[in-house]
């Protein structure tokens, strides 16, 4: 049901049981605050003290206090936004690397491909929506990009943070004895035919095959 | 047909800390909250500037504002 955006109890009811749940997700997922959203607050405060200035005419307050319902509807939404492309940020680097999706996911490589297929079909649905609907009032956007970042959520629940660092640790140590081993062998070779050189040349070896080539 | 969700549950933050968030009034709640448990001050994300790292998380992060973010939604629906 569409909430009355001229009532102050319906602001209320959606701030404490729409926003709030949406800023906890995403200010814990990101353990700080996103400045997005606190714009969005920024500008419901504005609103909200025209509307509370009884100076005003009714009727650029009841303005005001729709206006600040709609920002926080836009901010209820950025939260979910900035969520997905997060997860989105930390799923790519996985979903990159073949290594990381076999061996560090708590799942088989093909049902993480499947989820995360659905992670994007369900953004894409997401989009679509709030594309075909502009204007219009924003809680069903609102709730398709929540069910985007719940399967966002299932998706990073099968990651293993302690096998990602234990692989990046490996990997480094590896490449590092790689480029050693690299270098060493280098050094060596060159060495060996700086010496095999020298012998080559003082037994004569080389001028009787520069010889041997000329002469035929 | 669209499946309708519960707006009045977390995603993420009941389940990772085991809380109710209908016991959180305000932003201001959250904020303390998960100030008191990470041990830290929250700060805030800027929307744009250079890449930064969450504590605790091995993945780097990003700053995004709402119309990159927009963009980068159209772009993986294109794929």
């Amino acid at each position: 049901m569409s909430p009355d955006y001229t009532s102050v109890s319906d602001f209320v009811q959606y701030y404490r049981e729409t926003f709030v749940p949406a800023y906890s997700d995403v200010t814990s997922y990101l353990l700080n605050k996103p400045e997005e959203v606190l714009q969005g607050m920024e500008n419901i405060s504005s609103h909200m003290i025209q509307y509370l200035d009884e100076t005003k005419d009714t009727a650029v307050r009841q303005e005001n206090l729709k206006k600040a319902f709609h920002h926080l509807e836009r901010a209820t939404l950025d939260c979910y936004k900035i969520l997905w492309v997060r997860m989105e940020t930390d799923l790519i680097e996985i979903i990159k690397d073949s290594e990381l999706r076999k061996f560090c996911v708590n799942t088989t490589e093909g049902t993480f491909l499947e989820n995360y297929n659905e992670f994007l079909n369900r953004v894409r649905a997401a989009r679509a929506y709030e594309l075909n609907n502009v204007g219009d009032e924003i809680s069903v956007t609102v709730e398709y990009y929540k069910k985007v970042v719940e399967s966002g959520n299932l998706l990073c629940s099968f990651i293993d943070k302690i096998k990602i660092q234990d692989y990046k640790e490996t990997r480094k140590k590896w490449l590092k004895r790689i480029t050693i081993k690299d270098i060493l062998v280098g050094i060596i070779g060159a060495i060996a035919g700086a010496i095999l050189w020298e012998i080559a040349r003082d037994s004569g070896t080389i001028s009787a095959i520069v010889t041997y080539i000329f002469q035929k | 047909m669209f499946e309708r969700v519960d707006m009045q549950r977390t995603v993420l933050f009941e389940q990772h800390y085991n809380v109710d968030v209908s016991q959180f009034k305000s932003t201001r709640d959250v904020d303390r909250f998960l100030e008191e448990r990470s041990g830290q001050k929250l700060g805030v994300v800027r929307t744009s500037g250079n890449i930064i790292e969450r504590v605790g998380n091995i993945l780097p992060i990003k700053k995004y504002d709402i119309d990159k973010i927009n963009k980068l939604i159209d772009n993986a629906s294109k794929k």
